[in-house]
């Protein structure tokens, strides 16, 4: 990652594009009613396309029900798509059998949110990170053994360690484990699904900086899904922006932040708290709760919030329009 | 806002027995709140800040918590020596207290109006008609567009935001002096968490009430607080208006939490951190427990126990830094 000195915003050395999702979409379906007739689709990821360049990190943001673990989890295919491309290092995991797949995911890892249930509390800190090693190497005990080590030191832990269980580290800790067994068999990309939101603020910003300081030395891209602004703004070289199982804005992080402009992305950013009391500011509200995902409105799914709402809203979808470089919006009215 | 005091806290210990050690969960605190003042605890995981809150109303089992000293002062009297009957009168009436997951805390199988009259009956002499009147009123207030529907609705039927707010109506139903809030949006989302930090400020303004608002998000305290006290493994280490904690932290925790805190527009390549974890509360070290992660430490610090020292009129910081200069 290097600072462009003109414009301060971060940009990615590579020009590859290590992974592309093209209108991904991803239904699940509710059995009810009588004799289970009834049947609905909860709309969690509803055409989605973006791609994220190698070495880079896409920041992927939303409130809950958006469907951004949905996507995260389909990225990996631990759940399998209902429709769309999901392409990692050029391969395609809709063709995929079962050899080709165990080769997709040595090039991934996941983090997971909750380092509590995360990690199986009845193996050892060695076994946990080991296991990938095993599943998809024939390495023999003791390279596994050293290889673990060298994980563990590039997290900030060490030999002392190996033995221990999950219930006798901290939170912070624990995240650490999660994201050395990630890195296990050399991934080229890690999915990090709020992998601070459980954390404390002093421990998150330990986390948070390990993570960047192992993009740079490793190379890494990341997905880091969140619903957490001011980290996102911190990590990631660009940002999207989902409500309701689709993207409505998404952009270079510094544009995003400072020049907002769906009003979902405006309402978001104004409603976070500053920690300064100097800057308070009477902000403008987004009322009213987010649909179900069940039951998603017609035409634009924001309109029941938004308060440039017009009847045409909710005829048509609007879809992801480029208003500046590299910056897209889905809005009627930019 | 007036100067009266409501609450008084003085000094107080509470320890929990577990079957392996002595939990020290808090040890000498003293806070002051005025009538009408928002107050904010805030402190990361573990650091008492539920513990002293709960305490407030009596909510600590004993055992295995075990108050070891202290005093609980509210409008002049000692609340830690009122009986069940007593408090069963202020609970609900004059000290409200709403919690983190409002989904959870809610009684599921019984209906919002069954749990909402439930309250209002029991302190206010009204029949079962003035009371769901009564009721109806409450969710109109907290700004739900349905009041007379929602009644008739259970906990699960309602999104996180909803819930928050029939909570917030029950809480303020018999007008309490005091609401203590403990983490109430954190499991919302940022859009439903602003609007019910701003329904929270504006009942506030009209009904008078102080709150004392427990969290560990700093931009909550911010909007929100008149003051704020900074809390690390059981201790009170900072206190002071919400501009002079923040805008002059004194003790290094307060100085390292606001710095690792990440903010919209910051420009830094490196969040700064508090390297090390918590201290074992069973295996509390000598002198200050900030001290093995402080990056001002000096040798009486791993010795003796900072007491407290007032560094500016009402901002008091319990380091002995401040006390060395």
């Amino acid at each position: 990652m290097k600072m462009d000195p003109i414009s301060k915003e971060k940009v990615s050395d590579s020009n590859e594009t290590l992974v592309r999702v093209e209108h991904l979409k991803k239904y699940f379906m509710l059995k009810g009613g009588f004799l289970n007739l009834k049947k609905d689709y909860v709309y969690a990821v509803d055409d989605i396309s973006f791609s994220i360049i190698q070495g880079e990190t896409l920041g992927l943001v939303g409130e809950s029900g958006c469907g951004k673990s949905t996507v995260g989890r389909t990225l990996f295919h631990l759940l399998e798509p209902t429709a769309g491309e999901v392409t990692i290092d050029s391969m395609h995991l809709s063709e995929s059998n079962k050899e080709s797949l165990s080769i997709i995911r040595k090039k991934m890892g996941y983090v997971f949110q909750d380092p509590y249930s995360s990690l199986n509390p009845r193996k050892s800190v060695l076994d946990i990170v080991a296991e990938p090693l095993k599943t998809h190497t024939t390495m023999n005990a003791s390279d596994i053994k050293n290889r673990v080590l060298e994980l563990l030191r590039k997290v900030g832990l060490d030999q002392a360690h190996l033995n221990r269980f999950p219930h006798q580290f901290s939170g912070g800790q624990r995240q650490r484990i999660s994201v050395a067994r990630a890195l296990a068999l050399n991934p080229s990309f890690l999915v990090l699904d709020e992998p601070t939101s459980a954390l404390d603020v002093s421990v998150q910003a330990q986390v948070l900086n390990l993570l960047v300081d192992l993009q740079k030395k490793l190379k890494l891209t990341y997905l880091f899904i969140s619903h957490n602004l001011a980290v996102v703004e911190h990590v990631s070289h660009r940002v999207a922006i989902m409500y309701l199982g689709k993207i409505v804005e998404i952009s270079q992080t510094q544009k995003l932040f400072e020049n907002p402009k769906h009003p979902y992305t405006k309402a978001l950013l104004a409603a976070v708290p500053n920690p300064d009391p100097d800057l308070q500011t009477d902000e403008l509200f987004l009322m009213g709760d987010v649909p179900s995902p069940v039951n998603v409105p017609s035409g634009c799914r924001f309109r029941t919030r938004c308060p440039k709402a017009e009847d045409f809203c909710s005829q048509k979808t609007p879809e992801l329009e480029e208003i500046e470089s590299g910056h897209e919006v889905a809005c009627f009215f930019v | 806002m007036n100067n009266n005091t409501l609450l008084k806290i003085t000094n107080l210990n509470i320890r929990f027995h577990t079957y392996k050690a002595i939990v020290s969960a808090i040890q000498g605190v003293n806070l002051n709140m005025r009538e009408g003042e928002t107050l904010g605890l805030v402190g990361e995981s573990g650091c008492g800040k539920t513990v002293t809150a709960s305490a407030i109303l009596q909510l600590i089992p004993t055992p295995p918590g075990e108050i070891v000293s202290g005093e609980i002062l509210f409008e002049g009297e000692d609340i830690l020596r009122k009986n069940d009957q007593e408090m069963r009168s202020i609970r609900g009436k004059t000290i409200s207290m709403i919690f983190q997951d409002p989904m959870t805390s809610l009684n599921p199988v019984f209906t919002i109006g069954e749990q909402i009259t439930s309250v209002i009956k029991t302190h206010q002499k009204l029949n079962k008609s003035k009371a769901l009147k009564k009721a109806t009123e409450m969710l109109f207030l907290v700004g739900l567009s349905n009041p007379k529907e929602t009644l008739k609705k259970y906990a699960h039927e309602l999104s996180g935001g909803m819930c928050q707010r029939v909570m917030i109506a029950m809480a303020l139903s018999c007008k309490p002096k005091l609401l203590i809030a403990d983490e109430p949006t954190t499991a919302l989302d940022v859009t439903v968490q602003a609007q019910i930090l701003q329904l929270m400020n504006d009942l506030k303004k009209e009904m008078g009430t102080a709150i004392l608002l427990i969290t560990h998000d700093l931009g909550v305290i911010a909007k929100m607080c008149d003051g704020v006290a900074v809390m690390y493994a059981g201790r009170i280490v900072e206190n002071g208006t919400l501009k002079q904690v923040f805008k002059n932290p004194l003790h290094p925790y307060t100085q390292g939490l606001l710095a690792s805190t990440p903010k919209i527009g910051d420009d830094k390549e490196e969040l700064i951190t508090i390297e090390g974890n918590v201290p074992d509360l069973t295996q509390l070290p000598p002198g200050c427990f900030f001290s093995s992660r402080c990056n001002q430490f000096k040798d009486i610090c791993g010795q003796e126990s900072p007491g407290y020292l007032e560094a500016e009129p009402g901002h008091i910081v319990s380091c002995h830094n401040l006390q060395l200069q």
